[in-house]
């Protein structure tokens, strides 16, 4: 399983997460945010992260990227594997030389992301001439060449324009140009899209996909959208509490959701051709960082939860390459489709009635 | 056809309009505020009549014709350590100088530029680049001005040209300034009242106060300029540090600020100048300066702990910058607003630091500061030794105190319609 190519996919593996545990330590308590995470992602493919506001999607990017501010934060165990080496091993230098040109990442907030007092063009300029030996001409023509590339009209004069001269759809295409600029490895995208306005966020979407396959990168794409998972990713991982709830291929997962958590979440999203009605919601709320309960995290909202759920559930393979951490998942498949036959056979019975 | 070309222009502005910078913006903001422009004028005044003071008052002629021989004494007195003893004098009198060269290349640069790079951002940048390498030569020629040898004879022109024109055997022609005394030129009546001969009269020590005054500009500004640079510069420093690094180092700078802010500055400037022998001008500034830092560093360090959290500084790290350039590049210029604010109003303020210390009698006397004729002033109780340096010293701190209010209130954002 842990080889560096992986059989089924036939992609080497750009970045393994084993088993990584961020804690923070604060006046409250310890926060165990992300604790045991484990996930892989393959060379030019979309991992998609998905889980609530504060299930530990974003400290888990941070902790690969080395931004976890410390104190109150540490990773106090696991290990973060890009190319081989273990970035949690590695000193504040070494990773300045990883950053950037080799991981590079797309902040949620397009407005706050560039440096007001700094062209657009300068931006892009600065990161070049920072990791590679290169002339300011070179930087700026190919400065506009990546605007070019990323969707900017007349980039000869965008490039020196200042952030706030631009959209917020402009600014994160401009992030997304920096963050391209050195051809990193590897992307971590950190909600890129959820700032955005629907029609611009399909445009990002697609951008980032069409540069992806020219540039062979590797994605991890943090988001709380489902259809941003459905468009753009190969693999997704379900977050919840700072644990993995399942993780599977984007097809397995859509058509065959296991965990209890995932499958509320399916059923959460408004339907657009059912009939309307309330829509589902998940009883309760994400519990407090720094009193998870032990055992699996959903239990206190999960409605097949049994003492079972007091030891960590062990992650079982669905089917290949579909995992799921849950006791009880055969039961609540087997619960949520008797309701689903039922719903569908009412819904016959009223379109015949008609 | 000219409906096209009248939309090509159209959208010309609208591009000139959007490419404004945060200066640009701030600078358009300031604009709208009468007072705050016209002190910014007025001091613009005050600059060029401290740099432009030996053209108004000097002793040495400018032309100075003794039995046929021509000899030009002004010019030749404009770098003499004799005659201008301080180093500031040399410094503003090297402005004078250069300034019209300057200016003109200066200028040249500009129109070429204009007329060469049609693009706003790179001809803003070499335009910004040509004023640096002007700034940086008249710097070097200044040092270079004070490390030339200065061994003349001192001579006084005024007194031989007096004679001269009651003996009649020596034939003498000279062309003298308006005022034509120096500043330390003794042997006037003392305390003699304003008058056709003496403007503003005479000081207790038998010199000329209106040249006094006019020499004062120079000391009181560049006071003003050279401490506050001092501190400010302190001030950025440690309060970037304090403000980017947090923890432990935030702890002790706050702490030290603190405990430095809660000694009264006054008493610790006359004590430190009680240690010093001579003090002289460049003290008072050094002590100023390493005194009047904890302001800026509080300032910056505020700013620092919340642009700290923007997603730009996370972003810039991400990038994989190095923490210096993190610091001084992406963070330290969007903090310096405020910094600006209080860099004006503390000009206004080291200015009376110094008349104070005149006052007390522990500023520098060699120097003719306002401070020191407003001392005599008040020991000799002569009204006009009083209300002129009085005077000078109020209008140029309310100029300040004009502008510093006008600047903060460009920076606010909540001030822009």
């Amino acid at each position: 399983m842990s080889t560096e190519t992986d059989t089924q996919t036939e992609k080497p593996v750009v970045l393994e997460l084993k088993n990584l545990q961020t804690h923070f330590f604060t006046d409250m308590g310890v926060a165990r945010s992300v604790d045991g995470v484990s996930y892989k992602v393959h060379e030019g493919q979309t991992l998609g992260v998905v889980g609530e506001s504060g299930c530990g999607k974003s400290v888990t990017a941070l902790s690969i990227m080395g931004l976890i501010p410390r104190p109150p934060g540490k990773i106090v165990g696991g290990e973060i594997l890009f190319e081989g080496r273990d970035l949690t091993k590695l000193t504040e230098a070494e990773l300045r030389k990883i950053r950037g040109k080799e991981i590079a990442m797309i902040f949620q907030e397009p407005m706050t992301s560039l440096n007001p007092v700094y062209t657009v063009g300068d931006q892009i300029m600065e990161m070049m001439l920072n990791h590679e030996d290169i002339t300011e001409l070179e930087a700026r023509e190919r400065a506009i060449k990546l605007l070019e590339e990323v969707g900017i009209p007349s980039p000869e004069e965008r490039v020196d324009n200042y952030p706030h001269n631009m959209s917020g759809g402009m600014r994160q295409r401009v992030m997304i140009a920096m963050s391209l600029a050195c051809s990193p490895k590897l992307l971590l995208a950190d909600e890129p899209t959820t700032a955005l306005d629907v029609t611009i966020q399909a445009q990002i979407l697609d951008l980032m996909n069409k540069l992806q396959k020219e540039r062979n990168t590797a994605i991890v794409m943090i988001t709380h959208d489902l259809g941003v998972v459905a468009e753009t990713c190969d693999h997704v991982v379900v977050m919840y509490a700072g644990h993995v709830a399942e993780k599977a291929d984007v097809f397995s997962l859509f058509e065959n959701p296991c965990h209890p958590y995932t499958i509320a979440l399916f059923k959460s999203i408004p339907d657009l051709v059912g009939k309307g009605g309330r829509l589902f919601t998940i009883d309760g709320m994400v519990p407090s960082a720094y009193n998870f309960p032990e055992g699996c995290r959903f239990q206190a909202r999960c409605p097949f939860a049994t003492e079972q759920c007091n030891t960590k559930p062990p992650m079982e393979e669905v089917e290949p390459e579909h995992f799921v951490a849950c006791h009880h998942w055969r039961e609540a498949k087997a619960y949520y489709a008797k309701e689903d036959a039922k719903e569908d056979a009412q819904q016959v019975e009223q379109e015949g009635a008609e | 056809m000219s409906k096209a070309s009248t939309t090509n222009a159209s959208v010309q502005n609208a591009h000139a309009e959007e490419d404004l910078t945060y200066g640009d913006i701030v600078w358009g903001q300031l604009r709208k505020n009468k007072y705050a422009i016209y002190s910014l004028y007025l001091l613009i005044g005050l600059f060029a009549v401290a740099i432009y003071a030996p053209l108004l008052a000097s002793d040495r002629p400018f032309i100075w014709t003794q039995d046929g021989v021509t000899t030009y004494p002004w010019f030749s007195s404009l770098f003499d350590r004799n005659y201008f003893e301080n180093g500031v004098d040399i410094f503003f009198n090297a402005l004078m100088v250069a300034s019209l060269p300057v200016i003109g290349t200066w200028y040249a640069g500009l129109k070429y530029f204009q007329q060469s790079e049609p693009r706003k951002r790179p001809r803003r940048r070499k335009i910004q680049r040509l004023t640096f390498a002007l700034i940086g030569l008249v710097f070097a020629s200044y040092i270079a001005l004070l490390a030339m040898p200065y061994e003349k004879p001192y001579r006084t022109y005024q007194e031989d040209y007096i004679a001269a024109q009651e003996d009649d055997s020596v034939s003498i022609e000279a062309t003298f300034a308006v005022i034509p005394f120096g500043y330390r030129k003794t042997g006037f009546k003392s305390l003699d009242k304003p008058s056709t001969e003496h403007w503003l009269g005479v000081d207790q020590s038998t010199r000329d106060v209106a040249v006094r005054m006019l020499y004062g500009t120079r000391i009181a500004l560049s006071i003003g300029v050279i401490a506050v640079s001092i501190y400010v510069t302190i001030g950025v420093f440690i309060g970037s540090m304090a403000g980017f690094f947090g923890g432990v180092v935030d702890l002790v700078v706050v702490r030290f600020i603190e405990i430095f802010m809660s000694i009264p500055s006054l008493f610790v400037i006359l004590t430190l100048l009680a240690f010093v022998e001579k003090p002289s001008i460049f003290h008072i500034m050094m002590v100023i300066g390493l005194l009047r830092w904890t302001g800026v560093a509080r300032l910056v360090r505020s700013e620092f702990l919340r642009l700290r959290n923007l997603d730009f500084v996370n972003a810039a790290i991400a990038l994989g910058f190095p923490t210096h350039k993190i610091i001084f590049q992406h963070i330290l210029p969007n903090a310096l607003g405020p910094v600006l604010v209080n860099a004006t109003f503390g000009v206004a303020s080291a200015i009376l630091i110094e008349s104070t210390l005149s006052f007390l009698g522990l500023g520098d006397v060699s120097v003719p500061s306002w401070g020191q004729t407003l001392s005599e002033g008040y020991a000799t109780s002569a009204w006009h030794l009083i209300l002129t340096p009085g005077i000078a010293i109020f209008i140029t701190v309310s100029l300040l105190n004009q502008l510093g209010d006008g600047v903060r209130s460009a920076l606010d954002p909540k001030a822009r319609k």
